[in-house]
């Protein structure tokens, strides 16, 4: 860990240092490389809205009983409860295709940590050129096709909740998109999540200890 | 903003080199700094914009030890590079990235920074990655002394004696920066926060800016520690010796994958080079102004080649091509060139590529855009990515549409035999102990299961394999759905669409792969000259050598 983090209990990353770091703890995680471009992305996008976005995602990367959801069905459900990267990535990559909500309006089963699917149907939104409004349990979302969002609650529990998702007409203008450049996080989740990221990273060899810096002296 | 509003050259289309050529390794990697190098825009914006220059503190002591602060002011913002001065043993000097301590560590601030900065910096910066610093702040980097010369060039001037001239260009600096952090890393602010500011728009320009204000503080700490010494009988760095001092760099294979990470930044900076010089080239004559200027900078380019200095066997051969190639394009624009005929800039063109090596003729671009500022200097504002999160995929994209981008774009991939074990015997990945990207050996070694995606090639050939037993009229979707391995190369190739230039057309897992290829490229870009190899996987270079100093360019204030 960071030598100077140890007087502090919160960390203020930049983006690209949040993009990275959720880069490599997702791989680490065992998702592929292109999985973990989504959760990086998704991930700036909540913290970009002021919303947590390490501790959903946490919930998310260490959850080992959730999979991606059948879609060759109504209604998209699985075997266990439904991952909500695995479910938003698939829902992006169909949205505008029969099976997706270019379709009509789609009901996820039981997705576990759904918070985290926000930013997936966020930018189905912008890609449909539509509102959507997303049902989660008793809570309701507004998601506009400007990539707007109303507001964000509070994290809720990780609990799994069937997901409705309606597509509406587009309207007026709303606030700016990106509400926050900075990504606070604890210090807490910085170590759970550098630790996943450790997962992906290979112990030096010392043939490429050897050939990785000058031959040579660098008292020239 | 599209390049095609700025475009007055429609002609030059037929003056572009094709991408096959252009993207081989071999070629990018003996790439040369040019005149839309990052640090000449910067240069040239300061210039024009007339900004001004001030040594707002310098305290050190009489070791050297201390802080000083360097601003310059353009015409909305003031930035500020603070430099913390320490005195490191011998034996803790090391270019690598496992050092911990510096001579010298420095941060650009974004304005002027008070006393509470200065102390929260204080205690960050001189620990560089174990520090943080915070959105204030837009670089984080840090020198070494170039003990030799630099100890020499103080004992010199302390005896009130200019340095030996010779031994100054030879080096070619003082300290050299070993890493120049920006774009949000350690805490610092995100480019995206600055890329508004026309004078950040540009790749890079506040590291550019740190290390042009580091070179100042380079010499004002030999003249220092001379006057520390030597009292009333010491000199200052007389301006012969200045103007053969630049700012050293060490890079290692940190920088290597930078291109290929981000191949739309990568595509902008290749196109706008290679549509400068098919401007050049479409050109129908040749002016008496444009010849003079195109000669002095071959003469600078002849006799900067005799200057550089290199033991590395690869560099050698390259700079034996260099000046070879040099004296031979010297003798045939002084003898031969017939500059009255029709699309002269061509003709020589033509002339280099059938009579120069690679090398050469890579500088044979680079003098080429040298006399036409007025042409092609406004390409800079097109080299930035603009592209903001949720790069999402097409999911919509039909398989035969993919396996028909793979055949016209990325056919290059499919010429390696990747089951062969040398066009396999790399893996990269990232350091346990520094984070930091290396190059394994993928048949001797441990780790390749954590590979990297830098494979390109490779990841185009699978796919391409993969999808040859899919019916061409199915979603990408419906196979991401069934292979979701493949989404981060989809996604690539998605994105690279209609970007000729996004690729190194060369496999990069190969055995015989020269990551300092990928290194020279990428520093050419820079503006960096004096390439000097350490290894295959290591460079020395030089950066703003002979170029005008900020008390030189800008006006100075008290």
């Amino acid at each position: 860990m960071n030598a100077m983090l140890h007087n502090t209990t919160t960390l203020d990353l930049s983006m690209s240092e949040l993009s990275a770091l959720v880069l490599r703890a997702t791989k680490g995680a065992g998702f592929s490389w292109g999985e973990a471009d989504e959760a990086a992305d998704a991930c700036v996008w909540l913290a970009q809205m002021g919303a947590e976005c390490v501790g959903p995602l946490l919930d998310v990367l260490l959850d080992k009983t959730s999979c991606a959801p059948d879609i060759n069905v109504a209604v998209w459900e699985g075997a266990s409860v439904i991952c909500p990267l695995r479910s938003g990535i698939i829902l992006r990559d169909f949205v505008n295709l029969p099976k997706g909500l270019a379709g009509g309006n789609l009901v996820i089963k039981q997705v576990q940590n759904w918070y985290f699917l926000l930013p997936f149907i966020s930018n189905s939104a912008v890609s449909l050129g539509q509102n959507i409004v997303m049902k989660a349990g008793a809570d309701t979302f507004n998601l506009f096709a400007d990539g707007s969002i109303d507001e964000l609650p509070e994290i809720p529990s990780a609990h799994a909740a069937n997901i409705e998702i309606t597509t509406t007409t587009k309207n007026e203008v709303h606030p700016p998109k990106v509400k926050l450049h900075r990504a606070k996080i604890t210090l807490e989740q910085y170590e759970a999540i550098s630790n996943l990221a450790m997962q992906m990273t290979v112990p030096t060899s010392n043939i490429s200890e050897a050939g990785a810096g000058s031959s040579g002296s660098d008292n020239d | 903003m599209t390049c095609e509003s700025l475009n007055q050259f429609p002609d030059s289309v037929n003056f572009r080199r094709p991408a096959s050529k252009v993207m081989r390794l071999e070629r990018l990697g003996s790439a040369h700094p040019m005149r839309l190098s990052f640090l000449r825009i910067l240069l040239r914006r300061v210039e024009q914009e007339n900004w001004q220059f001030k040594r707002a503190v310098f305290d050190l002591d009489s070791n050297g030890v201390g802080h000083a602060i360097y601003s310059v002011t353009g015409p909305e913002r003031t930035y500020s590079l603070v430099c913390f001065s320490h005195d490191l043993p011998a034996d803790k000097r090391s270019d690598r990235v496992i050092a911990t301590a510096w001579d010298a560590t420095f941060t650009l601030f974004d304005g002027v920074p008070d006393r509470h900065d200065i102390e929260r910096l204080e205690k960050n910066v001189p620990h560089q990655e174990a520090g943080r610093v915070s959105s204030r702040e837009l670089t984080l980097s840090r020198a070494n002394r170039s003990v030799r010369l630099f100890n020499d060039v103080v004992e010199t001037l302390s005896q009130g004696n200019q340095p030996d001239l010779n031994a100054l260009a030879k080096t070619g600096y003082l300290m050299r920066t070993t890493a120049v952090y920006g774009s949000g890393k350690f805490g610092a602010a995100d480019w995206r926060t600055i890329s508004d500011r026309p004078e950040m728009m540009c790749p890079f320009q506040a590291e550019m800016l740190s290390v042009w204000l580091i070179r100042s503080f380079t010499i004002d700490l030999v003249n220092h520690l001379a006057e520390a010494k030597g009292g009333n009988s010491s000199v200052k760095l007389g301006e012969a010796a200045r103007n053969l001092l630049g700012v050293g760099n060490s890079t290692g294979l940190g920088m290597a994958p930078y291109l290929v990470k981000h191949p739309v930044l990568f595509n902008n900076l290749v196109m706008v080079r290679e549509e400068a010089l098919a401007r050049v080239r479409s050109l129908k004559t040749a002016s008496e102004n444009q010849i003079e200027d195109f000669s002095k900078a071959l003469g600078a380019a002849v006799e900067n080649a005799h200057l550089w200095q290199s033991e590395h066997p690869v560099q050698v051969k390259k700079l034996t091509e260099l000046r070879q190639g040099l004296a031979d394009l010297s003798s045939y624009v002084n003898e031969t060139m017939d500059w009255g005929t029709a699309h002269p800039w061509d003709a020589l063109w033509q002339w280099g590529e059938a009579n120069l090596q690679i090398e050469a003729q890579e500088a044979l671009l680079s003098l080429l855009l040298e006399p036409h500022g007025s042409i092609i200097d406004d390409l800079a504002c097109c080299m930035a990515d603009s592209q903001t999160v949720f790069n999402q995929i097409n999911g919509g994209m039909l398989i035969g549409q993919m396996i028909d981008l793979i055949n016209d774009s990325y056919s290059w991939a499919l010429d390696y035999s990747y089951k062969e074990q040398d066009e396999c015997a790399r893996f990269w990945y990232v350091s346990e102990d520094k984070l930091e990207p290396r190059l394994g050996e993928r048949h001797s070694e441990p780790g390749h299961e954590q590979e990297l995606p830098l494979d390109i090639g490779r990841q185009v050939s699978q796919l391409s394999g993969q999808l040859a037993g899919w019916n061409k009229d199915t979603p990408i979707a419906e196979f991401l759905l069934m292979h979701p391995q493949f989404r981060n190369i989809v996604r690539r190739l998605q994105k690279t669409i209609n970007k000729p230039f996004a690729e190194i057309q060369d496999n990069l897992i190969s055995a015989d792969l020269m990551p300092i290829d990928m290194l020279r490229c990428k520093l050419a870009f820079f503006g960096a000259n004096r390439f000097d190899p350490r290894s295959d996987r290591w460079v020395r270079i030089s950066l703003f050598q002979g170029l005008p100093y900020p008390d030189e360019l800008c006006e100075v204030c008290d």
